[in-house]
């Protein structure tokens, strides 16, 4: 073990910080002697990572926190394939909801924050446990690729402007009733535009979207909609 | 032809060759503006016509001894410069901005390590790991060949960090092989400074 983390905590300068592709490999760490990056301007932070446990996450939450005065660009994407793989790992992300461990409550003031969600990735627990440990899902502006299961949490998120998410055939029409009372009732007042995708395209899929009072709702509200 | 189109022939033909110096005689903001859009991005292309330009624009030639910018494509011109920055460490501390677009394949010799641990001062550093495959047809079959050996490279750069205390902007390209962060914590718990200055 290189401990590179450390080094990486060490530059008290960084405003940029652009990993496209980082994994954090967090051994015997407890949660509530958490290290502390000593940069604190980050001005930009592009991440694309892989979570394989809460430690990984509160990683990123304890960089974006200490920065969270001067952050104005944040860019996550995580890849589920080691999640994917062993769901046991998947569990520790479930059972890391703890409620004595650090909420973050983020007072962030961002020009954009976008999250993307590659293709395959089925990581829906890293955004239970993002809800329960934080605030940060609160703003996100654009949400790319989501899971349909982000819509249990999708109503936290005050500042989406722009969210493509991908539904389950098999519950697509509960999940679009979900977005019509989340879209009917405000929940995403700053919406401009949703698109929909199925895990299977089929022409079933769109005679359902298509003739679904969501489109109508969007279409009354102004909000782009496409599938 | 027109009589204005005449004179304007006339006066380019008639106009003696104009001196070299006015190269040199350029605001050194546009010398610069013109130098940087071919240099670096077409380093190895350009390095040849180096003596030729030092001689017509000598005003730009010493313009390069304080750059401050430096790009490493290839393993001779990670070479070259850390010769230089050896050789010339004033050089090397005044580096501010360093794009790597090269990896050691197989990290033994440490050249990129040594090379940062020249530039002591620098801003701004980009790796790019994934730029010599990018443009090569068995883009995949290489990378999961050299993907072990390049992690090693990567990880010793990683631990470089830490003698660049004035960086600012720090970005690695290395796409489908995850860049690895390390972290113990019992082996680091006894420590009380640094990052660790918070823990109980």
């Amino acid at each position: 073990v290189n401990n590179s983390l450390l080094a990486l905590y060490s530059l008290e300068n960084l405003t940029r910080l652009y990993i496209p592709d980082v994994m954090f490999n967090v051994q015997n760490y407890p949660l509530t002697l958490t290290p502390t990056p000593l940069f604190t301007r980050l001005t930009e932070l592009h991440f694309g990572m892989r979570f394989c446990s809460m430690n990984d996450v509160d990683v990123v939450l304890r960089i974006i926190k200490n920065s969270e005065k001067t952050l104005k660009i944040v860019y996550l994407s995580h890849n589920g394939s080691d999640v994917d793989e062993a769901r046991g790992k998947e569990l520790m992300l479930q059972q890391s909801q703890d409620i004595s461990l650090d909420y973050y409550d983020f007072n962030l003031d961002l020009a954009s924050f976008a999250w993307y969600v590659p293709n395959g990735s089925k990581q829906a627990a890293v955004f239970a446990v993002l809800a329960k440990r934080s605030n940060l899902l609160h703003h996100i502006t654009n949400f790319m690729y989501a899971p349909g299961a982000i819509i249990e949490v999708l109503g936290s998120m005050r500042r989406l402007h722009d969210i493509s998410i991908r539904l389950a055939t098999e519950s697509i029409v509960e999940e679009l009733d979900s977005l019509e009372i989340l879209i009917r009732n405000n929940r995403l007042p700053k919406l401009l535009d949703l698109s929909i995708y199925t895990t299977r395209n089929n022409l079933r899929d769109n005679s359902t979207i298509q003739h679904h009072p969501l489109k109508k709702l969007c279409d009354d509200l102004g909000i782009g909609f496409s599938f | 032809m027109s009589d204005s189109n005449q004179l304007r022939l006339n006066s380019i033909s008639t106009s003696a060759t104009p001196s070299l110096d006015y190269i040199n005689r350029l605001p050194t903001e546009l010398l610069d503006y013109v130098f940087q859009s071919i240099y670096p991005s077409d380093e190895r292309e350009f390095q040849p016509y180096r003596p030729i330009i030092a001689r017509v624009a000598p005003k730009w030639n010493e313009m390069m001894k304080r750059i401050t910018y430096y790009h490493v494509d290839c393993e001779e011109r990670a070479i070259i410069l850390e010769k230089m920055f050896r050789e010339q460490p004033t050089r090397g501390e005044a580096a501010r901005s360093l794009d790597v677009e090269y990896l050691e394949p197989d990290g033994r010799k440490g050249i990129l390590q040594e090379l940062l641990f020249r530039v002591p001062a620098l801003s701004k550093l980009k790796l790019d790991a994934d730029s010599i495959y990018r443009e090569q047809d068995y883009y995949y079959e290489r990378m999961d060949e050299t993907n072990g050996e390049v992690k090693w490279t990567i990880s010793g750069i990683l631990m470089t960090l830490r003698s660049l205390p004035a960086l600012e902007e720090f970005e690695v390209r290395w796409l489908n092989n995850g860049l690895l962060f390390d972290y113990d914590w019992y082996i680091h718990f006894s420590s009380r400074s640094g990052p660790f200055a918070n823990v109980e």
